[in-house]
């Protein structure tokens, strides 16, 4: 698929010492949907604005459907934003403000009337055409900033945090609408979120950012399964982090100590005996075992002591303690069957099983 | 004395006493001079009488309607004079300013002569546009006039010169205050969706500014018409106002039932037009929330 938008080693400093962005490159399809994900600080707000035109780089090229946008202002680039509060003109009703952009694309009134009314049909705001923003609740405020940007065809769709001033059940429900929605106009969505859920739920590809930039860039269940760097491992779902040291190593396997426990691992990268390491693993990824029941013997099995156990409905949260003392937080499925049965009690001495494929190893580099 | 009187006491302190200095400063004076505006003068001195002669006497003779004409003629050319200097300069202080602390230096140079007395800053301009004033020197001395001239001063130029001098703070705080309240990203919408600055400005800050523009313009319309030190220290003979001529019936005129009663017609003028842009203000309020 041709690419859309280039970033081409993009860096941004600010007050000649601040570095918001650090030398990025990253290319993205026509039609896909990009989140770039990070904690605020780490530089993805910044790149988002420098594709709309609000910040110039400081190094670095943009490049949008082929052409050299790098010093376009703004109001030159076949893109359009939502905005983190909307941004929604106060003094213009809905169907002004979805109209504003389009008077300057040689249309007549007819033509920009037709266009407003289908793309307030499209975010199911057509009866409040002649309202004024204040008069919309927040939910409907942020389907009004996407049919104004959207009404004017952009080439890529920019959203800043659209869901973030939302509340939390109507951010559930945005996210599908947001998704249903690109899959249906099929416009490119380069998205910024701080909310990993919302990353891991929209997007085709997630670019995770920490620092100004890119540490990892990949499909969502593959930032979860094979997180690049611990760092990755504990922003992106959450992960048991352990420092251990490798004992042999056989093949794609590897073995190593973790305090009292021995686990078998797949590492990334090339390790050898003797070297210190982090291992890390999903809470969902460890299973309990019965008092008489046999592991697999591929998996690993070890023993630890149940501390603190967090009831969520569906699932049952579990701090748990390695006879050396190590923490991890483990998270167990309740089943079909009536729910406290099967939930080990504080302090009782448990046994986990887990697949070797699901813990994976970082050495001291991934540690960014 | 029980607490809850006590508090009920004071209370009744503080909301009264406001009350009560507007009633005895305000509302006693305004009916006292309407009084007077019905009663008849007879030198040396004035008879109670209730006549509507004196009012007649300023909408039928044209002496003092031509003086109303004026003044009002002179505040629109003061608040837009004002308006022209004040919206470029706020303009530039709340978006091009970068810094903080010299948008604040640059706001306060604007606002500081408000505490300056008014006669010092109304006789600034009698030096600056004078016969030997600064600037009949400075044209004198690059060669453009040959030599000093006296119309820059003592006319209605100098006259709106000198006011809109000392009445652009009030143009300028409203507007300033509009404009610092529109949200940035706005004007970043604006942009986004493909308008450029002229176009933004006009479709984006202007409308958003305009409740700033008609309280700085009431403000300076109103303060300019009710002036008459102005007139006095840089206005010629044609330069005088409503404001002189009350003055002058209250004093050698001796006439106090006319000068309340062109008191009570500049009131109205003043309190039409403080209403008339309450409501234009009130009909297109915009909630920036």
């Amino acid at each position: 698929m041709a690419s859309i938008v280039k970033f081409d080693h993009v860096s941004k400093v600010f007050g000649g010492k601040i570095v918001a962005v650090n030398d990025v490159s990253l290319s993205i399809a026509e039609g896909e949907f990009v989140t770039l994900l990070g904690p605020s600080g780490c530089g993805k707000t910044t790149l988002l604005r420098m594709l709309a035109g609000f910040e110039a780089p400081s190094s670095g090229q943009i490049e949008l459907a082929g052409e050299d946008v790098t010093h376009l202002p703004p109001y030159k680039r076949n893109v359009n934003m939502v905005f983190q509060d909307y941004a929604l003109f106060p003094h213009l009703t809905i169907q002004k403000n979805v109209a504003f952009g389009l008077e300057r694309l040689r249309m007549d009134r007819e033509e920009i009337g037709k266009k407003v009314r289908a793309t307030l049909d499209l975010v199911d705001l057509s009866d409040k055409a002649d309202r004024k923003p204040h008069e919309l609740s927040g939910g409907q405020r942020q389907r009004v900033a996407l049919a104004r940007a959207i009404v004017r065809e952009p080439k890529v769709l920019l959203l800043d945090e659209p869901l973030s001033a939302l509340d939390a059940n109507l951010r559930e429900a945005m996210q599908v609408e947001l998704k249903h929605l690109h899959e249906r106009i099929g416009l490119t969505f380069v998205m910024v979120t701080h909310d990993q859920t919302e990353a891991l739920v929209m997007s085709d590809r997630t670019v995770v950012m920490h620092n100004g930039a890119i540490v990892q860039v990949g499909a969502p269940a593959e930032l979860y399964d094979r997180p690049a760097t611990t760092y990755v491992a504990d922003f992106v779902g959450t992960s048991n982090l352990l420092q251990g040291v490798v004992q042999k190593v056989n093949g794609v396997a590897a073995e190593v100590a973790v305090g009292s426990a021995s686990l078998r691992c797949t590492p990334r990268g090339e390790v050898a005996a003797g070297q210190e390491v982090i291992v890390g693993f999903r809470p969902e990824k460890l299973r309990l075992l019965g008092a008489s029941e046999k592991p697999d013997k591929d998996w690993n099995v070890f023993e630890a002591n149940v501390g603190e156990v967090l009831f969520h409905g569906s699932s049952v949260r579990m701090r748990c303690k390695l006879a050396s003392g190590e923490q991890i937080v483990c998270d167990m499925q309740l089943g079909t069957s009536a729910a406290a049965s099967g939930i080990p009690e504080q302090g009782s001495k448990v046994r986990f099983t887990m697949d070797p494929a699901s813990v994976p190893l970082f050495t001291e580099d991934d540690r960014a | 004395m029980n607490r809850l009187s006590r508090d009920g006491l004071v209370r009744a302190i503080v909301c009264f006493t406001p009350i009560l200095w507007a009633i005895a400063f305000m509302f006693v004076p305004y009916v006292i001079i309407l009084t007077y505006s019905f009663w008849t003068k007879k030198f040396p001195t004035f008879l109670p009488d209730f006549q509507f002669g004196n009012y007649a006497l300023i909408f039928f003779d044209p002496q003092y309607v031509s003086v109303l004409m004026r003044t009002g003629k002179i505040a629109l050319f003061v608040t837009a004079a004002a308006l022209l200097l004040a919206y470029p300069f706020a303009y530039f202080l709340v978006f091009r300013v970068k810094s903080a602390k010299v948008r604040g230096l640059l706001y306060m140079a604007v606002i500081a002569p408000l505490w300056v007395s008014y006669l010092l800053r109304a006789y600034t301009w009698k030096t600056i546009l004078g016969n030997n004033g600064v600037l009949n020197s400075f044209l004198v001395s690059i060669g453009i006039l040959d030599e000093p001239t006296d119309v820059f001063l003592y006319n209605q130029f100098s006259m709106v010169v000198t006011l809109t001098y000392i009445f652009i703070p009030f143009m300028v705080m409203p507007i300033y205050t509009a404009l610092e309240k529109i949200p940035k990203n706005l004007i970043e919408a604006s942009k986004d969706l493909g308008i450029g600055p002229w176009g933004t400005f006009w479709k984006v800050v202007w409308p958003l500014s305009l409740p700033g523009v008609i309280a700085g313009a009431t403000f300076t319309f109103c303060l300019t018409f009710g002036d008459f030190v102005a007139p006095v220290l840089v206005g010629g003979p044609d330069g005088v106002m409503v404001a002189n001529i009350i003055t002058s019936q209250f004093g050698s005129a001796l006439n106090w039932p006319l000068g309340s009663a062109l008191a009570i017609v500049v009131l109205i003028i003043v309190l039409s037009i403080i209403e008339m842009s309450d409501r234009v203000q009130r009909a297109g309020r915009i909630d920036l929330a």
